[in-house]
């Protein structure tokens, strides 16, 4: 146990330790109480563990962190600037607390029942569906820092798309940070009914804040036949840490589409869970993972194969420019009865700069034999010939280089499902990969 | 089809006798005193006894590693016999004073030491147990100044080239049965190919295991000099034995500028019944150092005993344009775990390393590929390219694989893949249809699945290991 983590996680507790009296439920007081009792108990990730052997969080346990300030204005028109024009609601948290104020649901059109904590603990049914799921998709790979999200929530955005609601409706839920050296722990929870469809983009994005830690927790079960897609950018500020924790439970039938894009943070963390839990069920995981400045970003995927019949596919790729240092961590998992399992990974990493590193892991646990597996991992450079081909276009050595950049990274947002996404990503490639 | 099958998957170990030799061996446990028996009883210089005191001094100091995918009983090391030498009679002049029981040993091995020898014009230094007992063809390999004896002889012979050499790939600090073996490894060969020479045969070891509950410690050192090129094999089995039997060798290999070193293993020990009773743990670190210019270091491995196999082949090229190879096949049967797999570092420039792994899992058992690829940041031009497929046999094994890329530069191109699969209900039809029983398509099936590996194995070897999977494995397919 380093005695930083220690310093660090009782900081944090003690500073927070007022926001238990949020939680008028019992059941959820208890669930907290029980995080809380595992966080103190346990210590927070170093190096020596096999988990975190690439990521240093030692800066993080330095720091000072506080509770962000309530009330903290915030510029609106900032706020709407980002709000993605393909949303139909808008929920937006400030420093990990619902903001009515800055969200917006289009009560008209939408079917899809959204709400934060408080509203959700004053409906019966919103309730009973917190209490049946949360904490509860992927109970056993909950990490430290799960476990201090669960201690330390101050809100929940609960979204429930109830059965047979098919629109591919876009809810975009923007996490904003405010703050200056504080924490938050945002915390979402989506439950996807039967034959239910919904799109929904995860946002992180810094306004004003720095050297903020935000560590996020997102659940999302999805019943028999439904469908979601999902998207996730991080795009935090550059000195913030960001740990994310995707909890994603698959049933009989139903499709999970995911495009997870890191372009912020100083170190960033991923740690994505997705399992089949019924027979049948396709999976599908895109990631991008820009590596530029002293950016640790990483990213630990873990797909799940637990029953027969189960489909996934997954395409992860980075690029490491500057001093960064890009993980990938991709785990296929094919339990003994997942039989006539199907799944390929394929992660490709894209080395600009000398001083830039990769570390990758594509891992395939298998214990059924009649299952096709396949993954493969490269780590390679821009081809000279591809750079002199444009160059004999007359673009300059910088310029095609950047082409190339893009070009590598294209594959991963060619499909975005939200259209505007496309340019805003297309930028940051283009910024960060600058030579 | 099955019961054919079933005939010859449960073929009983064939090895699994024990001789009757009376062993001359110093008391259970593990202290400084053993060491100093075992350094005295080998009449080792004092250099030697301090590389093994410290050896044993750092080995205190550290854990037992937890992180591979395999479980085993806890190992009590003070359990152990850590000296045990056939008893010294007078000095052998040739073949016919060797103990005849023990030539009975090979005999049922099926390695007739002489006729062997002579016949596939190879040398075998065998060790049995811990103390080489004739060494063949010496005087052939002398008249090119090749050096090829045991590690003893080697420390009384050639002490500054022993010391030049020792742990200077595998340092004593490296891990933790590294160091077990550094304090107390009994005997093993060492070979030495001077400059520009070409060896002009496949040197050999074979390896037995006989004392019950005697673990088992060789160190194998092979130099080779500028522009010299050799190929080693080495080839195991134990007979069988109820309690587990440890097995922590060390292997260096040193390269020098345009040195080429091949190493093939068949490791063949008793891999425990059918319950996972009994079995060796084979513990193994084993690595090469391609140290000169445009040096080759290659590893093929085929490993089908052992109850729990741990052993991960390494090359170190810091030589710019050096060269490093693994091609492995591990097959697990029964209760059989493997964690196996390479570690390939590239120091120098335009280096470049292939991987090429077959496992091959059936019964209930479990096999895991664990490789790293790694770049250092002056590595500029690195390649690598991997590949490891897993083949499962029955749905009640395991098959994983674990590869780590870290890569530090960005000139370096490293390539992994890896696919698994089992043996096709239409495969199988199709030969069927051609008329071939299913047996025998398995048997193709699964020579075709480790072709690319087998294609580097020496002649003799090749057939060996043929026989070997077809013996532990053909038709497992039910």
């Amino acid at each position: 146990m380093s005695e930083q983590s220690i310093e660090f996680t009782a900081s944090l507790l003690k500073d927070n330790g007022a926001s238990l009296e949020l939680s008028q439920e019992h059941w959820l007081k208890e669930r907290q109480q029980e995080a809380r009792f595992q966080l103190e108990n346990n210590s927070l990730p170093t190096t020596a563990e096999e988990e975190w052997r690439f990521t240093d969080l030692t800066g993080l346990y330095k720091r000072t962190l506080s509770v962000p300030q309530a009330d903290l204005p915030v510029d609106s028109a900032v706020v709407r600037s980002l709000v993605i024009p393909e949303a139909l609601s808008s929920i937006v948290l400030v420093d990990g607390v619902y903001s009515p104020d800055m969200s917006f649901v289009d009560a008209g059109k939408t079917k899809i029942r959204v709400s934060n904590l408080e509203a959700a603990l004053q409906d019966e049914s919103l309730t009973s569906l917190l209490k049946d799921q949360l904490n509860k998709i992927d109970g056993d790979g909950i990490s430290a820092f799960g476990e201090m999200n669960t201690a330390l929530f101050k809100d929940i955005v609960v979204i429930h798309v109830g059965s047979g609601v098919q629109s591919f409706e876009t809810i975009h839920v923007l996490n904003i940070s405010t703050g200056k050296q504080t924490f938050n722990h945002p915390r979402l929870l989506l439950i996807a009914e039967k034959q239910a469809k919904v799109c929904i983009f995860e946002d992180y994005v810094g306004i004003g804040g720095f050297e903020y830690m935000t560590n996020s927790v997102s659940e999302l079960s999805l019943a028999a036949d439904s469908e979601v897609i999902h998207v996730k950018l991080q795009r935090d500020d550059d000195s913030a840490y960001h740990i994310a924790h995707t909890h994603v439970g698959v049933d009989n039938g139903a499709s999970y589409r995911n495009w997870s894009i890191s372009v912020g943070a100083a170190v960033s963390r991923h740690n994505m869970v997705t399992r089949q839990r019924q027979e049948g069920g396709q999976i599908d995981i895109k990631g991008l993972a820009l590596g530029h400045g002293k950016r640790i970003v990483d990213t630990h995927s873990c797909i799940e194969h637990t029953r027969p019949h189960g489909e996934s596919t997954q395409v992860h790729k980075t690029i490491a420019g500057g001093r960064s240092k890009v993980v990938f961590n991709g785990k296929v998992k094919v339990h003994k009865n997942a039989q006539q399992t199907n799944s390929s990974q394929q992660n490709r990493n894209l080395l600009l700069s000398a001083r830039a590193s990769v570390d990758a892991k594509p891992e395939l646990e298998i214990f059924a034999d009649d299952v096709k597996c396949a993954h493969g991992a490269t780590v390679g450079q821009v081809s000279e010939d591809e750079l002199f081909y444009l160059k004999t276009r007359g673009l300059d050595d910088a310029i095609a280089r950047n082409v190339l950049n893009y070009a590598f990274a294209k594959e991963v947002i060619d499909d975005l499902p939200i259209q505007s996404l496309g340019g805003v990503i297309e930028s940051y490639i283009k910024e960060q990969t600058k030579t | 089809m099955s019961t054919a099958i079933d005939n010859i998957v449960n073929q009983p170990y064939t090895a699994g006798f024990k001789t009757d030799i009376e062993t001359d061996s110093v008391a259970r446990g593990l202290n400084e005193d053993v060491i100093r028996t075992i350094s005295s009883k080998k009449n080792e210089p004092d250099w030697l006894l301090d590389f093994r005191l410290k050896a044993y001094r750092h080995w205190l100091t550290m854990n037992e590693p937890k992180w591979s995918n395999v479980t085993y009983p806890k190992i009590d090391f003070q359990d152990i016999i850590y000296y045990s030498a056939p008893k010294p009679k007078a000095t052998k002049k040739s073949m016919d004073e060797v103990d005849p029981e023990l030539l009975e040993t090979f005999e049922k091995l099926g390695i007739p030491m002489n006729e062997r020898a002579a016949l596939a014009g190879v040398a075998v230094d065998v060790v049995f147990d811990s103390v080489s007992v004739t060494t063949t063809f010496k005087e052939k390999l002398a008249e090119h100044g090749i050096i090829f004896c045991s590690f003893s002889e080697a420390v009384r012979d050639h002490p500054d080239l022993i010391k030049r050499y020792l742990g200077s790939v595998v340092p004593y600090t490296d891990n933790f049965y590294s160091a077990l073996n550094s304090a107390v490894f009994t005997d093993g060969s060492f070979c030495f190919i001077p400059k520009g020479v070409k060896c002009p045969m496949d040197l050999s070891t074979y390896f037995r295991i006989n004392t019950q509950d005697s673990g088992q410690f060789e160190r194998t050192l092979i130099v080779a000099e500028e522009g010299s090129q050799v190929s080693y094999l080495e080839g195991c089995t134990a007979p069988q034995f109820d309690t587990n039997q440890l097995h922590a060798a060390v292997v260096e290999l040193v390269a020098l500028d345009n040195a080429d070193i091949k190493y093939s293993t068949v490791q063949n020990w008793y891999a425990g019944d059918e319950n996972g009773v009994g079995g060796i743990f084979n513990f193994v670190t084993k690595r090469g150092l391609c140290k000169g210019a445009n040096s080759k270091i290659s590893w093929t491995q085929v490993e089908t005993g052992s109850a729990v196999t741990w052993k991960y082949p390494s090359c170190v090229l810091l030589g710019d344009n050096s060269v490093g190879e693994f091609y492995s096949v591990a097959l697990t049967n029964n209760m059989q775990q493997a964690d196996t797999g390479t570690k390939m570092f590239h120091l120098g420039k335009n280096t470049r390393s292939r991987i090429i792994s077959k496992g091959i899992s059936a019964g209930k058992s479990n096999n895991s590929y664990r490789g790293l690829v790694k770049v250092s940041p002056k590595a500029d031009g690195a390649r690598n390219y991997s590949q490891c497929d897993s083949m499962l046999i029955g749905d009640l094994c395991g098959a994983n694989t674990f590869p780590y890329l870290e890569v530090g530069n960005k000139s370096a191109t490293v390539e992994h893949e890896a696919s698994t699969s089992k043996i096709g209900e239409e495969q199988l039809f199709y030969f069927l249809s051609r008329g071939i029983d299913s047996e025998e398509a398995v048997s193709m099936i699964i020579n075709g699945f480790v072709r690319d590996v087998f294609m580097h194995l020496p002649m003799e070897f090749a057939v060996e290991a043929t026989k070997l999977l077809g013996l532990k494995l053909e038709g497992s397919v039910g």
